[in-house]
């Protein structure tokens, strides 16, 4: 693609979320991976001097864009693209929409890569979903250096956010939270038996969560064989009736209940009885059954550890509440990463005025010189040598803190300001003043 | 210091006369007792470091959750210096270049090393860490039973014959494994305990306790490296009781050592049948393997009252 370098640039992006749109909007307007492909490649073809892409999840559908200052596409065209793409009148999805440029656009993809625009705020699916989108984007090459270097620092602030605020710390969902409490407990699981009493969609959820841990067995215990039978299809387990639970109490050694019983069906005294022919192996019993299947009793036996799903609710919302408390800190570390970016991207903008000032200074030196020396025929080789090393010596050491300042030091607001000056001060002529960064 | 490793008259340093024992001896006791003191405070440091993390909202899952401070760190790293430094010191004070094993002191800062290796391995390993832990304050309290027992009973080990040599070596060998035992059941107390509590918001993880089952096998594991080591110091001490009948100074029945030694045989005969008695695994077994080292340290440390 056409290098967009040492070009004044608007950063754009367009796009729904979960908070705009309702999911029927977001299913119209979500993007599959070859629709991707498709849509970069024809957008390239629209905008060849553009950079873009594409990030399509379940919550959001985003299309994000750099391009010259003064060209195509607006944020009009850009939601009429992608309304065109999907065939899609803009009624339809228009008033779900929203823009951001620039500095505004930035500080979005730095939080929706951090999750903290995220339904589920420290969740890190976005992270490779932002990863896969720069991805893509990368093998349409519809990226330049700007994408690339924007992306890459996205990426790496999330990255240092989750890692230094414990954003993404503790599990939120009681099935997550059950997961861990049987890694407290179990080191190995390919060794593990895991019965599921109840056949509902909770024990379906809890169970896809449980099966992830890759138990040697998987068994099903329903009321009703037929339905135990279809679960245990689905998770590849073993079906069997409530005749039997004994006999699967014994053998398992994670016991998941969710019935619809109105009286316990786990007693103090059932399991007591059990405990022998179990040889007293530790056993995990997750009730989330409300009313309750496991009598509270059964928890003080030895060697079995039951929660109920109170108490699983506890850990998540503890760890919910603890979440919310980091949101500020990583807003805070978001920012740090938001201004080194913003420090960059000024730096590149002004690259041109600062080579435009330095060929200036040097062509004023050279015309100076060939004068000094027309007027002083007896100036050998050697003496003009000199004389333009030390012209070159002078330009540098005069400009170094100027630029320097311009480059690093200012802060990045005031650098347009300094630009300009610099321009009417030295009657400059680069192609394109920074304006992009007064949009910053 | 003069010492030999046949001494028909050991000399014997009583309470009353710690001040005229012999500066050497003295010095060393008194740095055994400071690396006692560094190892607790490392310990008191790391419990203050982990309590901070688990008090703020961050860091209680973090991957700095289960360390123990850099200040914690650089003091066990002081002690451990020390204690190295010390038995350097009595290899050199024996003149000769084996492993000085003339006294309880020599016994309690060699098996405190080894237990301080094991720690340097588990939090290396990031490997059953939170065991780590709780190795420090056991290593302090066995530095400063060491240095008690050198003010109380300075005598050296009588090696009258190689059944002595074996025995020392068999027992030293042994409570190191007894000792991780023993901490191992206290880390599987204290979980099943969170666990049984629920007290779960991730609190299990703020020492980076391993899961039960991790520590229970550890133990198992202990145990049985620990028990033949154990059966074979009380035959190669039994042995040794017959070659020189006077050592015990007392009957054999009537002797707190052999008493206790059988006692502490007995609970790790048990232990080792956990597989045929299920009923006893878990929290009383962790219980056990505490009895068991209790029992094992009071058998090693007898000899005090054997006058």
């Amino acid at each position: 693609m056409q290098s967009l370098n040492r070009e004044s640039l608007r950063l754009l992006m367009v796009g729904l979320n979960h908070r705009t749109a309702p999911l029927h909007v977001r299913e119209t307007m979500a993007f599959t991976p070859d629709q991707i492909r498709e849509a970069l490649s024809r957008f390239k073809t629209s905008y060849p001097r553009a950079e873009s892409v594409i990030l399509s999840t379940c919550n959001r559908v985003e299309m994000y864009i750099a391009r010259p200052l003064h060209e195509e596409p607006t944020p009009e065209q850009l939601a009429k693209f992608m309304g065109e793409f999907h065939a899609l009148p803009s009624e339809q999805f228009q008033s779900h929409l929203y823009h951001h440029e620039d500095r505004a656009m930035i500080e979005h993809l730095f939080r929706v890569t951090s999750s903290l625009d995220s339904v589920v705020v420290g969740e890190t699916q976005i992270l490779s979903q932002v990863k896969q989108a720069y991805q893509q984007a990368c093998d349409a090459e519809s990226v330049s250096k700007i994408f690339h270097t924007l992306f890459q620092r996205a990426l790496a602030a999330a990255k240092d956010v989750h890692d230094s605020t414990n954003l993404s710390a503790g599990r939120l969902s009681v099935a997550s939270v059950a997961v861990d409490l049987t890694r407290s407990i179990f080191d190995r699981f390919d060794d593990k038996t895991v019965l599921c009493i109840g056949a509902g969609k909770m024990a379906s959820l809890m169970l896809r969560h449980l099966s992830g841990l890759a138990p040697r067995r998987l068994l099903l215990a329903n009321r009703s064989l037929e339905r135990a039978e279809k679960l245990a299809a689905e998770f590849h387990g073993e079906a069997a009736g409530l005749d039997v639970l004994d006999q699967l109490m014994i053998d398992a050694d994670i016991i998941l209940t969710s019935t619809g019983s109105a009286d316990p069906i786990i007693t103090a005294s059932r399991f007591k009885a059990i405990l022998k022919p179990r040889r007293y192996r530790p056993v995990i019993i997750v009730d989330i059954a409300v009313p309750r299947d496991v009598e509270s009793a059964v928890g003080e036996l030895n060697n079995v550890y039951l929660y109920n799903v109170d108490d699983l609710q506890e850990v998540a919302a503890g760890n919910r509440q603890k979440r919310d408390k980091e949101i500020s800190a990583s807003h805070d570390r978001l920012a740090v990463h938001v201004e080194e970016f913003l420090r960059w991207y000024a730096a590149r903008d002004v690259g041109p005025l600062v080579k435009a000032l330095y060929d200036h200074c040097h062509a004023v030196a050279r015309a100076e010189l060939d004068e000094y020396c027309a007027h002083h025929p007896e100036l050998n080789a050697a003496g003009r040598q000199d004389l333009e090393r030390l012209s070159h010596r002078l330009i540098s050491k005069l400009l170094h803190g100027p630029v320097t300042q311009i480059t690093h030091n200012a802060e990045v607001t005031a650098r347009p300001m300094l630009a300009s000056a610099l321009k009417r001060l030295f009657s400059l002529t680069s192609e394109e003043p920074p304006e992009g960064s007064h949009q910053l | 210091m003069a010492r030999s490793p046949v001494q028909q008259d050991p000399i014997e340093y009583p309470y009353e006369e710690w001040l005229n024992m012999p500066s050497e001896l003295s010095v060393q006791i008194h740095l055994t007792f400071l690396a006692s003191v560094i190892f607790a405070v490392a310990f008191i440091l790391g419990l203050r470091h982990t309590r901070r993390l688990v008090a703020s909202p961050e860091g209680l899952s973090s991957p700095d959750a289960g360390s123990m401070g850099l200040g914690s760190r650089i003091l066990v790293l002081s002690a451990t210096a020390l204690c190295l430094a010390l038995l350097l010191w009595r290899v050199i004070a024996a003149g000769k270049p084996s492993l000085p094993m003339t006294n309880h002191l020599d016994a309690f800062l060699f098996l405190s090393l080894l237990l301080t290796g094991m720690l340097v391995y588990f939090r290396w390993t990031r490997h059953l860490g939170g065991l780590a832990f709780f190795l420090l304050p056991m290593i302090a309290v066995l530095l400063s039973l060491g240095a008690t027992l050198a003010i109380l009973n300075g005598a050296d080990y009588q090696y009258t014959n190689h059944w002595a040599r074996l025995h020392i070596l068999t027992v030293v060998a042994g409570s190191v494994c007894f000792a991780l035992g023993c901490v191992g059941g206290i880390v599987y107390l204290l979980a099943h305990r969170q666990l049984k509590h629920k007290g779960l918001d991730a609190s299990h993880h703020w020492i980076g306790l391993p899961p039960l089952a991790s520590i229970e096998k550890f133990n198992r594991i202990m145990i049985y490296l620990g028990f033949p080591l154990l059966t074979v110091a009380m035959i190669t001490g039994a042995l040794r009781l017959t070659q020189d009948p006077q050592t015990l100074h007392a009957p054999w029945f009537a002797s707190p050592k052999v008493i206790t030694a059988i006692l502490a045989w007995a609970v790790y005969a048990l232990l080792i049948h956990v597989p045929l008695a299920p009923a006893i695994r878990g929290q009383r077994a962790a219980w056990l393997s505490i009895l068991g080292f209790v029992l094992f340290l009071t058998a090693f440390v007898a000899v005090v009252w054997m006058k």
